[in-house]
């Protein structure tokens, strides 16, 4: 009977080490709703997986980059089950209780989300506003708004970049 | 080009195809990277989730100031037009088309037409008269008298129409 290898050995200890920041990182994958169990859960699925293609780890490669891909196909797996899969009339109901308790937080969101589409240049707020909350494609804004695609482009760009670095009030600045 | 100028590259790119940007394996890997983009990219997410469908405020208020512009405008010039009229109704005593003709407005004004029912009470007459704006279509006039033993309620003695062809 043969015992683990060194580099199988080595590749476990790692593991071990990477695991706070494996939790951390899924936990903000995961977002405000999930509880422990659910990002424990996560974790374990990541740990699965990540052991599962141990042979696919290049050893010389830091581990906590590779960790962290693997936990986004977990998640991106999950969410493409959770979209398919019928849902328990329990589950159900806990999620209209759920949504129920979120929607006084959702007003709050909308509040603070306009006033960052306020900060936005107006043409890029436009643009931003068509192309994803109207469904306008690029070249039905460039005609709406006479201006070239490349530059409904770039506005739309930069808004995207813009809105996904306001800080949220509930976070530090 | 750096990692991050590569991941707004790539995260857009997905975006504009209407695909999810954690679905790329570029951004993926540059997401495991620095774990502070995924921070951005869902962020991101949400926002663009809950963006609003309405047209954005100033565009909104510029047209509500636009329509309330045009509103006070167009009760102003009904109002302006209107005034001969009322003016033409509180005459004490109208008897025949000159005078109703005279009170009429300016007419490089906007009337394209103007009909007149005018209507005049004293204790005991009460003479109603209907123009065209330029002749006296139709007039009458009711005579009465007040009634004996109630003073207050007249007594019909006589009605006159005059109508012109």
């Amino acid at each position: 009977m043969t015992g683990p290898s060194n580099a199988e050995t080595s590749l476990d200890a790692r593991l071990v080490a990477e695991l706070p920041d494996l939790r951390a990182f899924v936990r903000r994958l995961a977002g405000g709703g999930a509880t422990s169990a659910d990002v424990e859960d996560f974790v374990q699925d990541v740990v699965a997986r990540a052991l599962r293609y141990r042979a696919a780890f290049d050893a010389e490669r830091a581990l906590g980059p590779w960790l962290r891909t693997t936990a986004l196909r977990v998640f991106i797996d999950h969410r493409a089950r959770g979209a398919n899969a019928p849902q328990a009339l329990d589950a159900q109901s806990d999620e209209l209780v759920a949504r129920e308790i979120a929607s006084g937080e959702r007003m709050e969101q909308r509040e603070e989300l306009s006033a960052m589409l306020e900060r936005l240049d107006p043409t890029e707020r436009e643009a931003l506003v068509r192309f994803h909350a109207r469904g306008q494609s690029v070249r039905e804004i460039a005609a709406a708004l006479r201006l070239p695609e490349g530059t409904v482009k770039s506005h739309l760009h930069r808004a995207r970049r813009k809105l996904a670095r306001f800080k949220s009030s509930e976070e530090p600045t | 080009m750096n990692d991050n100028e590569l991941f707004w590259e790539r995260v857009n790119a997905a975006l504009d195809e209407r695909r999810d940007p954690l679905a790329d394996e570029q951004v993926q890997a540059l997401v495991a990277e620095d774990p502070a983009r995924l921070d951005e990219l869902l962020a991101l997410r949400e926002r663009i989730a809950n963006l609003p469908t309405a047209r954005p405020r100033r565009l909104v208020s510029k047209v509500a100031s636009l329509a309330a512009a045009v509103l006070v405008a167009g009760t102003a010039a009904w109002f302006a037009l209107r005034k001969p009229q009322e003016q033409v109704a509180s005459a004490p005593v109208v008897t025949d088309s000159q005078t109703v003709a005279s009170e009429l407005p300016d007419p490089r004004s906007c009337v394209i037409s103007f009909e007149a029912h005018v209507v005049i009470e004293s204790a005991n007459m009460r003479s109603t008269i209907d123009s065209d704006g330029e002749h006296v279509v139709r007039s009458r006039e009711v005579f009465s008298e007040p009634s004996g033993d109630d003073a207050s309620q007249p007594a019909f003695i006589a009605s006159i129409v005059h109508l012109n062809p």
